[in-house]
């Protein structure tokens, strides 16, 4: 993370509206009570293809938008890829 | 035509979407392979670096997807990727795979047969990778897979069909569709595989990998093609001694 990028995140991090959550144990700020479908387009991530699991569980595509997130949660996301 | 589980194929070349220079070749390679299944993985997203989206492509062309559990180093690993494959692609089918050595990438046996176990009870279309075992073949069909997809040779390796002996008895005992994956590197491998009487192959290396993937994927769609067709035809019998193809080989003798 560049100094710069640092300074951000502990900007954001004061901000009211805004929570930290880990996707794939990297830290990243959404907006406080994103659902699971905010992700996707915030980060601009295909829908299809796409996967989130919490726990090892895998969170099925229909409960993306009622799937609130507090701060300090912890995602993994998988996309399909290329592969043999 | 080849059916597996509940889907008809009318080409048994199935291919990988790996190792292709980018997605728009891989696209146009599969395309013109005219294969209408075709291999996925699935990775952990860095949403900073972002891969191609290499999904729109084939879903336009029509193929359908086999999703596989690359990564998985047992039966665990490959339930829990299964489980995320199904969920991201919508489609119950599956290339399992578990090889917990990434030198030779040998697919283990054991955590591959309680994984496809339990997979076939949760309702997957279960295509195993696994070695050239008749045993283990036979083993994968009686717990419910759809298909068994022993090796021709190492994964990437474009060997070629060195587990030959192994294959003719898997193909022979097999009342489920046996699809030779792994190590075909050339159409002749190709075609050596299925005039034995596979059911299929699997290729995606030897065309990604290619000069010409694009043109490579036609040599392997004819090679496929030919191969089928000669088992069908029925190959004539080897012999070890000359056996004349014309009457008249002896006519100047008679003289």
């Amino acid at each position: 993370m560049t100094s710069l990028e640092q300074h951000t995140t502990q900007a954001h991090s004061l901000e009211p509206d805004l929570i930290t959550i880990s996707i794939n144990d990297q830290a990243h700020q959404v907006a406080s009570e994103s659902n699971l479908q905010q992700i996707i387009r915030q980060f601009e991530l295909p829908e299809m293809g796409c996967v989130f699991a919490i726990n090892n569980t895998v969170v099925p595509h229909s409960e993306w938008g009622c799937t609130v997130l507090s701060q300090g949660d912890s995602l993994s996301l998988f996309q399909a890829i290329a592969g043999g | 035509m080849l059916k597996i589980g509940d889907k008809q194929f009318e080409s048994r070349l199935f291919t990988g979407t790996g190792k292709f220079a980018n997605s728009r070749l891989m696209a146009e390679a599969i395309q013109v392979s005219g294969s209408q299944l075709a291999t996925m993985a699935l990775k952990r997203v860095d949403v900073n670096d972002q891969q191609d989206d290499i999904l729109q492509p084939l879903v336009q062309a029509g193929v359908n997807l086999l999703p596989n559990t690359s990564g998985a180093k047992n039966a665990k690993d490959a339930v829990f990727a299964a489980q995320l494959a199904r969920e991201a692609l919508g489609t119950n089918w599956l290339k399992l795979e578990i090889h917990p050595d990434p030198k030779y990438l040998m697919p283990d046996p054991i955590e591959t047969l309680a994984a496809a176990e339990q997979l076939v009870r949760e309702g997957f279309i279960v295509l195993p990778y696994c070695h050239a075992d008749p045993v283990l073949c036979k083993r994968l069909e009686e717990v419910g897979c759809a298909a068994v997809m022993p090796l021709g040779a190492p994964i990437g390796s474009n060997k070629g069909i060195v587990s030959h002996d192994f294959l003719e008895i898997i193909i022979d005992q097999a009342t489920v569709p046996v699809v030779v994956d792994a190590g075909i590197g050339a159409p002749s491998h190709a075609a050596r595989a299925m005039e034995m009487g596979a059911d299929a192959v699997l290729v995606n290396t030897a065309i990604a990998t290619s000069s010409n993937p694009v043109s490579m994927a036609k040599a392997f769609k004819m090679s496929v093609e030919s191969g089928r067709i000669a088992y069908e035809a029925g190959l004539a019998g080897r012999v070890s001694h000359a056996v004349a193809s014309s009457p008249l080989t002896s006519f100047l003798d008679e003289l």
